[in-house]
């Protein structure tokens, strides 16, 4: 059964609103006051902040301010702060914990992170500042402040508490090593096909969101990063071998900065098409949405999003790359198998093509072994070169070696002439090979 | 962009990323030798570069209206 709408009077609203937005507005006013400088620029600040906004904006939801005249630009401004308060949250955990992140973060990294929290502080500023001139015009309540800078002590910390928990013997751990790395380098082949690897000039930005990137994918690759961390975190032990100067830690942190950046690049992304995107908005949609886009820069805005955080994201995938490959090639299980050649045709570019994708696939290192010869398997080019020896040679068999997960599905695919007939052409693969197709 | 009286030329027209090709100074164009430090200011940011007249200038960004100011340094 639904519950029935009814209609509440404007003086009504005003008093709930009164009664739930006294917190948001302290901190608005505590923000505002604090000039150049002596912002306590702490996560405890953009928590309580997140959380207060919160609140009002789910006040002013349930009781439909988005469509109301009176109320859109009270609700546009509490939503904005919503969200850079939560986008400063996750930005002030990242420029503290940089230094502590085995990322090899450079100075300019470190420079762009700084500035993109500054401009996070700015903008918030701005927003408080127009919410409380929103508030004073409504004639709603505004009390004097109360909050003193006392109250917002730092979170961040260089001090540890000793490591003295024994290390503990996790059920297949070797297994999930092997299954989180072999993740972790399919969804940096997939995050690099975005195509994320060079910054773009200012003037190019707005043409990039929505079509090109959106919050829609970023928070699927923040969601799917999530997940592999989460797994991290409850499959693969941490006992003190794996701390300081690991390749563990390492991957670890790698992953962690890219779901941070991911985190921002998400919210930010929302904030963009939601509030100053153009999608044809009229009226007072219009005017609100001209509102913002004075109070919040844009072009900075932009930059942040995608010369920052996207293409930092995409950047420390990669390095992880290296990290993961060294994980996953010491705990794959190795084997070795003999295989035929690829009847009549040899291994021409059909047959190299399938076994270097399911190579890729699996991610762990395989070679091809031709006479004393050793291939990269994961390489078209590399394969083809084995080709070309194992023609001359008139051999019938290879042997491959490494990753025994790809040496099973390669000596599937060789039961079946590679993949086609003894013409070149192609023939179903059987469903254990389906992610080649 | 313009500065304070000059204009600086970026590499890679990032704001985020700044990095200053050359300036536009008292009527000469002056190559960026260095870049000396990067800092961050309440209103944005500044660089300290080191200039091909082998004189330091302060490129002072303000977030706010988005431009960058060039000023004689040291």
């Amino acid at each position: 059964m639904t519950t029935k709408l009814e209609v509440i009077s404007n003086d009504e609203f005003v008093a709930l609103v009164d009664a739930f937005a006294d917190e948001l507005l302290d901190l608005c006013q505590f923000f505002v006051s604090q000039i150049e400088g002596r912002l306590p620029d702490t996560e405890r600040l953009f928590a309580r902040l997140s959380y207060a906004s919160k609140l009002v904006e789910d006040l002013l939801d349930y009781h439909g301010a988005k469509n109301n005249r009176q109320w859109y630009c009270y609700r546009e401004l509490v939503a904005s702060i919503l969200n850079f308060s939560s986008a400063a949250f996750t930005m002030k955990h990242i420029v503290s914990r940089i230094s502590f992140y085995e990322i090899g973060a450079d100075e300019a990294f470190i420079f762009a992170s700084q500035l993109v929290h500054r401009f996070l502080i700015n903008t918030l500023t701005n927003l408080c500042q127009e919410l409380i001139a929103e508030t004073k015009k409504m004639g709603l309540k505004l009390s004097p402040p109360t909050l003193a800078r006392e109250q917002f002590a730092n979170l961040s910390s260089n001090r540890y508490l000793e490591f003295n928990i024994l290390p503990q013997d996790l059920y297949d751990e070797r297994q999930h090593i092997v299954r989180i790395t072999t993740a972790y380098l399919n969804i940096v082949r997939d995050f690099e096909l975005l195509g994320f690897y060079k910054r773009f000039p200012t003037g190019e930005l707005r043409a990039l969101i929505p079509s090109r990137i959106n919050e829609e994918i970023l928070r699927k690759y923040e969601m799917i990063i999530h997940n592999l961390q989460s797994s991290y975190d409850t499959y693969i032990g941490r006992d003190a071998s794996r701390s300081e100067g690991s390749t563990f830690k390492a991957l670890r942190d790698h992953i962690s900065i890219s779901l941070h950046l991911l985190e921002l690049s998400g919210r930010l992304a929302h904030y963009f098409e939601r509030h100053l995107y153009d999608v044809g908005r009229s009226g007072i949609y219009l005017e609100v949405q001209q509102l913002l886009a004075r109070l919040v820069n844009t072009e900075f805005l932009l930059d942040a999003i995608i010369n920052y955080a996207v293409f930092s994201c995409n950047e420390f995938l990669a390095r992880g790359k290296s990290l993961a490959q060294s994980l996953l090639n010491q705990y794959i299980e190795h084997d070795e198998i003999t295989v035929g050649v690829p009847v009549k045709l040899g291994f021409h570019s059909r047959p190299c093509m399938l076994v270097a994708k399911i190579v890729q696939h699996y991610g762990g290192q395989v070679e091809m072994i031709v006479a004393e010869d050793h291939f990269d398997a994961s390489s078209i080019l590399d394969l083809q070169w084995a080709g070309g020896k194992v023609q001359r040679e008139n051999l019938s068999q290879v042997k491959f070696r490494g990753d025994a997960r790809a040496l099973a599905d390669i000596a599937i695919l060789a039961g079946i002439n590679y993949g086609e007939d003894t013409m070149g052409k192609g023939i179903p693969l059987p469903p254990e090979l389906s992610y080649l197709r | 962009m313009t500065g304070r009286s000059g204009q600086i030329d970026w590499y890679s027209g990032s704001t985020v990323y700044e990095q200053p090709r050359r300036l536009f100074w008292g009527g000469r164009c002056l190559e960026v030798l260095a870049v000396l430090s990067r800092g961050i200011s309440p209103n944005g940011a500044f660089l300290k570069i080191l200039a091909a007249d082998q004189r330091c200038y302060r490129l002072d960004y303000d977030q706010q209206q988005d431009v960058w100011q060039i000023i004689p340094w040291g």
